[in-house]
C-alpha cells in the first residue's frame, strides 16, 4: 500500500484490505498424563519429607517440589497427596513418641529439655514440609470440611501420641515445670529459656489454659498457705506483731512482685493471662484467709509505730484483696480506744488538747498517706473522733476553750501563720465537739477577761478566730461574741470622748470606762465595796456624761472587773503597780495608815471575806510582796497584821501584780457549768413545746426522737423526761387519757 | 508609802433606768431588759420608748401597735394620744 491510497480510501469508497486469521485445532490425540504420574511424584515427595524429618539435606530444589505437589493437586490428586503426607507425619511422630517414652518417667531437667528438643524439632520439620505442600494447605485442606489444614493436623497429631493429656509424657514434663517453679520460689536460680520454651510449646498445644494452669494454681496454692500459714503464726505468736506483720508484708509484697516478674514476656516463662490469678492466690493465702488475726496481731504496733511504708502496703494488700472493710474497722477501732484513753485520763487534763491535737495530726497524716485519702476512711476517722470526744461530757470542750484562750493570750512567741494554723487545728477539734454551747460558755468567758484586761496578743487574732467560729457555727452562734466586740470599741470611742470633756479634766485620776450591754457579756456576780469619797465622785461624773448621751439608762458598777494602775513610791523605789480595783482599795488605805489588821481592811473596804482573803494573799505571798504579813503564814484570819513592805524593790519599773482573780476558782468554773445547763434546761423547753404545738399529740417516743433530732448537745433520756414531767407540771402538755404514753400539747 | 491611781480601767453594765427592774412591756408583756417578741438580742437593737404619759414600752412593740387602725394613735395604757418624751 502506498501513502496516496492511504489518504483517499475514506472517500473512494474502496474496500479495506482482508484481515488475515489464525485457526486452533485441537490435538488430534489428547496429551495423557503417565500412568505412574502419581507414583513417581510421590516417591519424590516422600524422599523429601524423609529427608526433612531425618534433618538431611534435601536433594531436589525445594522449588520443583513445590512445583510437583501443585501438579498432583492440578491432577485432582489432592486427597490421595494429603492422605499419603498425613501417614507420614504421623509415623515420624510416633517414632518421636517411642523415643520420649524409652526416657525413664521423670520429672528431671534432662526430660524437660529432651521434651522442648523434640517439640522444636518438630516444628522446624512442619514449617519446612508446610511451605512445600503450600498449595495443597491452600486449595484442598483449607477448603475442605471435616480435615485439618496440615500445621493443626501436626499439632493435633503431636497432641495425640507425644503429649497425650493424661499420658505420662505430659505428666513427667508438667510435674517437671512445676517442681522448677517451686524450686525457684524457694529461691534458686532456674533456666527460665527451658522453662519457657515448655510453657510456649504448652501453649501452642492448647495445653496450657486447661490442663496446665489448673495445675500450676493448685501448686502455687499449697506452696503459698504453707508459707502464709507459717509466717501468720509467727505473726500472731510473736511478742511484738507489729514488726512480724512489717515483714509478712514485705514478703507479700515481693512475691507478687516475683509472680508477676514470672508473668512478664520475655522476661519470666508463664502468660500474663495467669499474672492476676497467681498474685491474688500469694495474697489471698498471706493474707486474706487470716486477715482479722493479721491485724489484731500488728495493726495497733504499727499505728502506734508510724510505720507509714508499712501501713501503706497494708492498705494495698487489702484493697486488692477486697477486705478495706476489716481494716477499716480495725483503725476506726484503734482511733477510738487510744482517743477515749486520752480523753477519759482525768490526770492528762494539762496536756489533753496538745495530745488530742498531736494525735489528730497523726490519724489526718496515716489517712492522707497511707491510706490515700480514701473517702470511707476519712469518714471512719472523723467518726471516732466525734465518738471518743464527747464519751467525757462538756470537759473536752472546756478544755478547747481555754486553750484557744492560752493561744490568744501570750501568743506563744508563734508567728501570725502558725497561730493561725494551730487556731484551725483547734477548730477541727472543736467540730467534733456536740456540746458547743459549753465551748461559747466559756469561751466567751475567757474572751470577755481579754476584752476587759485588755489581755489579747492580737486584735487581728482575735477577730480571725471569731470568723472562723462564725463560718463554723453561724451567726447566732456568735452574735453575742461579736455585741462583745462592739462595746469595747464603743467603749474606746466613749473614752475619748468623755476625756475631751471638761468635768472630765478637774478629775485627777485618768479613767476610762468599758460599758457592757446586758446579757450579752457573761453575768458576773455582784460585789458590794466601799468606794472611797474621791473615786466615788469620777463614777458620778462618768455615769452623768454617760446618761447625758443615752437617756433611759443607767449604769451598773462591776467593780470586780476593774483595775488600776498605781504610781507607788516606796522608800526604796518608785515603781508603777498594776494591780486591780480591789488590790487597789486595799493598797489606798496604807496611804494613811503603816499598819492594819485584816478586820480594819476588811471594814474599811466592805469586800467580801472570801474575796479580801484572796486579795491580801495577792499582795502579801504572791511572787510580788508589796506588803508584809504577820504572821508569815499563807492562811490569813480576821486578826492577822499587814504593813507596807519598806524594803520592796523589782527589777522592772511597771510592775503587775497577779491578782488570784484573775486565775480561774473552781467557782468559776462550776458556774460556768451550771449557766450552761440551765441554759439547756431551757432549751429543751422551748423544743419540746415547739414540737408539741405543731404536732398536738405525739407518743414519748416519737416526742424523744424529735427533741434530740433538734438538740445540738447530748441529753440523757432521764433529764429528757424530768423535763417533761416539769411541763405537765406547769400545764403546757398532760398525758392522755387514756393511753399514759401519748402526750397532747395544752392550749 | 504614797499609792495615787494613774489610770482607772473601770466596767459597768448599762441597764434601762426603770423604777422596777422586773417590769414588764405593757404589749409583749417580756421584761423591759429582754427583748420585744422579734428582736433576738435585748439592748441598742431593741430599744425602750418613754411616752409623755410616764409609761414605757419596747419601740418595737409600740410602733406595731401605733401602725394599726385601732389604736388611734393612743397609748395603750390610758388611751391618751401617745407622745414621746423629749430625749
Amino acid at each position: 500500500m502506498d501513502k496516496g491510497k492511504a489518504v483517499d480510501r475514506g472517500s473512494n469508497g474502496f474496500a479495506p484490505a482482508k484481515k488475515p486469521t489464525l485457526v486452533i485445532k485441537g490435538f488430534k490425540n489428547k496429551p495423557k498424563l503417565p500412568d505412574d504420574f502419581e507414583q513417581t511424584s510421590w516417591q519424590k515427595l516422600e524422599k523429601a519429607v524423609r529427608a526433612i524429618q531425618s534433618s538431611q539435606r534435601v536433594q531436589d530444589s525445594l522449588e520443583e517440589l513445590y512445583r510437583t505437589v501443585e501438579n498432583l493437586c492440578l491432577h485432582k490428586y489432592s486427597e490421595t497427596t494429603y492422605t499419603r503426607l498425613s501417614q507420614e507425619m504421623e509415623r515420624q511422630i510416633k517414632s518421636v513418641k517411642a523415643k520420649l517414652e524409652s526416657f525413664p518417667p521423670s520429672a528431671s531437667l534432662a526430660f524437660l529439655a529432651e521434651v522442648r528438643d523434640a517439640w522444636t524439632e518438630h516444628c522446624r520439620q512442619m514449617l519446612l514440609i508446610r511451605s512445600l505442600f503450600l498449595y495443597l494447605d491452600r486449595t484442598y485442606a483449607l477448603q475442605t470440611n471435616g480435615i485439618h489444614p496440615i500445621w493443626e493436623l501436626s499439632v493435633d497429631m503431636f497432641r495425640t501420641f507425644v503429649l497425650t493429656p493424661g499420658g505420662a509424657t505430659l505428666v513427667g514434663s508438667m510435674k517437671g515445670l512445676l517442681l522448677q517453679i517451686t524450686s525457684e520460689r524457694n529461691g534458686n536460680v532456674v533456666s527460665r529459656d527451658l522453662l519457657r520454651s515448655i510453657v510456649q510449646a504448652l501453649l501452642d498445644l492448647d495445653l496450657y489454659d486447661l490442663i496446665f494452669e489448673p495445675e500450676l494454681l493448685a501448686e502455687t496454692d499449697r506452696f503459698y498457705t504453707e508459707e502464709g500459714d507459717r509466717l501468720t503464726s509467727e505473726v500472731t505468736q510473736a511478742p511484738d506483731g507489729g514488726v512480724a506483720l512489717s515483714h509478712l508484708l514485705k514478703r507479700v509484697e515481693q512475691r507478687v512482685q516475683e509472680e508477676s516478674n514470672r508473668c512478664t514476656p520475655n522476661v519470666g516463662y508463664l502468660t500474663p493471662s495467669s499474672r492476676r490469678k497467681l498474685t491474688q492466690l500469694a495474697e489471698a493465702q498471706f493474707v486474706k484467709r487470716n486477715a482479722r488475726a493479721l491485724l489484731d496481731a500488728g495493726f495497733d504496733k504499727l499505728m502506734d509505730a508510724k510505720a507509714t511504708d508499712d501501713l501503706t502496703r497494708l492498705y494495698t494488700v487489702f484493697n486488692r484483696i477486697q477486705c478495706q472493710d476489716l481494716l477499716r474497722d480495725k483503725f476506726t477501732n484503734y482511733t477510738k480506744t487510744k482517743g477515749s484513753a486520752i480523753v477519759t485520763d482525768t490526770t492528762r487534763d494539762a496536756t489533753l488538747v496538745d495530745d488530742l491535737l498531736e494525735f489528730k495530726l497523726r490519724i489526718d497524716t496515716t489517712v492522707s498517706g497511707p491510706f490515700r485519702n480514701d473517702e470511707s476512711f476519712v469518714h471512719a476517722a472523723k467518726e471516732s473522733f466525734e465518738r471518743f470526744i464527747n464519751i467525757r461530757p462538756n470537759k473536752p470542750a472546756e478544755l478547747v476553750a481555754k486553750y484557744i484562750d492560752n493561744l490568744m493570750r501570750q501568743g506563744k512567741g508563734l508567728t501570725d501563720q502558725e497561730q493561725e494554723g494551730l487556731l484551725d487545728r483547734c477548730l477541727s477539734l472543736f467540730r467534733f465537739i456536740q456540746g458547743k454551747d459549753v465551748f461559747e460558755a466559756f469561751y466567751k468567758r475567757d474572751l470577755a477577761k481579754r476584752l476587759l484586761l485588755n489581755r489579747s496578743s492580737s486584735d487581728d487574732a482575735e477577730k480571725s478566730m471569731l470568723m472562723k467560729l462564725r463560718q463554723e457555727c453561724g451567726s447566732q452562734f456568735t452574735s453575742k461574741l461579736e455585741a462583745m466586740f462592739k462595746d469595747i470599741e464603743l467603749s474606746k470611742d466613749l473614752a475619748t470622748a468623755f476625756k475631751a470633756t471638761t468635768t472630765a479634766q478637774t478629775l485627777d485620776v485618768d479613767l476610762s470606762v468599758s460599758v457592757l450591754a446586758q446579757g450579752v457579756w457573761p453575768s458576773y456576780p455582784k460585789m458590794e465595796v466601799a468606794v472611797p469619797e474621791a473615786l466615788a465622785r469620777c463614777t458620778k461624773v462618768f455615769a452623768d456624761f454617760y446618761v447625758g448621751k443615752h437617756k433611759g439608762r443607767k449604769l451598773d458598777w462591776q467593780p470586780a472587773l476593774a483595775h488600776c494602775t498605781l504610781k507607788a513610791s516606796f522608800p526604796k523605789a518608785t515603781k508603777e503597780l498594776n494591780v486591780s480595783f480591789f488590790q487597789t482599795l486595799v493598797l489606798l488605805l496604807f496611804n494613811e495608815n503603816k499598819s492594819l489588821s485584816f478586820r480594819e481592811i476588811q471594814q474599811a473596804t466592805r469586800l467580801e471575806a472570801k474575796e479580801l482573803t484572796r486579795v491580801m494573799q495577792s499582795l502579801a505571798l504572791g511572787k510580788v510582796r508589796v506588803l508584809n504579813k504577820s504572821p508569815k503564814s499563807k492562811d490569813v484570819s480576821d486578826d492577822h497584821l499587814f504593813e507596807v513592805n519598806e524594803t520592796f524593790q523589782h527589777e522592772l519599773f511597771r510592775v503587775k501584780i497577779n491578782a488570784i482573780q484573775q486565775k480561774e476558782t473552781p467557782e468559776e468554773q462550776k458556774a460556768t457549768n451550771t449557766r450552761v445547763f440551765e441554759d439547756r434546761k431551757h432549751v429543751v423547753d422551748a423544743v419540746i413545746v415547739r414540737i408539741m404545738k405543731s404536732r398536738k399529740t405525739l407518743s414519748h417516743t416519737e416526742l424523744t426522737r424529735e427533741v434530740f433530732g433538734q438538740l445540738k448537745f447530748p441529753l440523757d433520756a432521764k433529764e429528757l423526761k424530768k423535763v417533761i414531767e416539769g411541763l405537765i407540771d406547769r400545764e403546757f402538755l398532760r398525758r392522755d387519757d387514756k393511753d399514759a404514753s401519748m402526750f397532747v400539747y395544752v392550749a | 508609802m504614797k499609792m495615787k491611781i494613774k489610770r482607772w480601767q473601770a466596767v459597768a453594765v448599762w441597764k434601762w433606768d426603770l423604777p422596777d427592774e422586773d417590769d414588764v412591756c405593757g404589749i409583749c408583756r417580756n421584761v423591759f431588759d429582754g427583748c420585744c417578741p422579734d428582736c433576738k438580742s435585748p439592748g441598742d437593737d431593741c430599744p425602750l420608748i418613754w411616752g409623755q404619759c410616764s409609761h414605757v414600752f419596747h419601740m418595737h412593740c409600740l410602733l406595731k401597735w401605733l401602725e394599726q387602725e385601732s389604736s388611734r394613735g393612743q397609748c395603750p395604757m390610758d388611751r391618751r394620744p401617745f407622745v414621746a418624751a423629749s430625749a
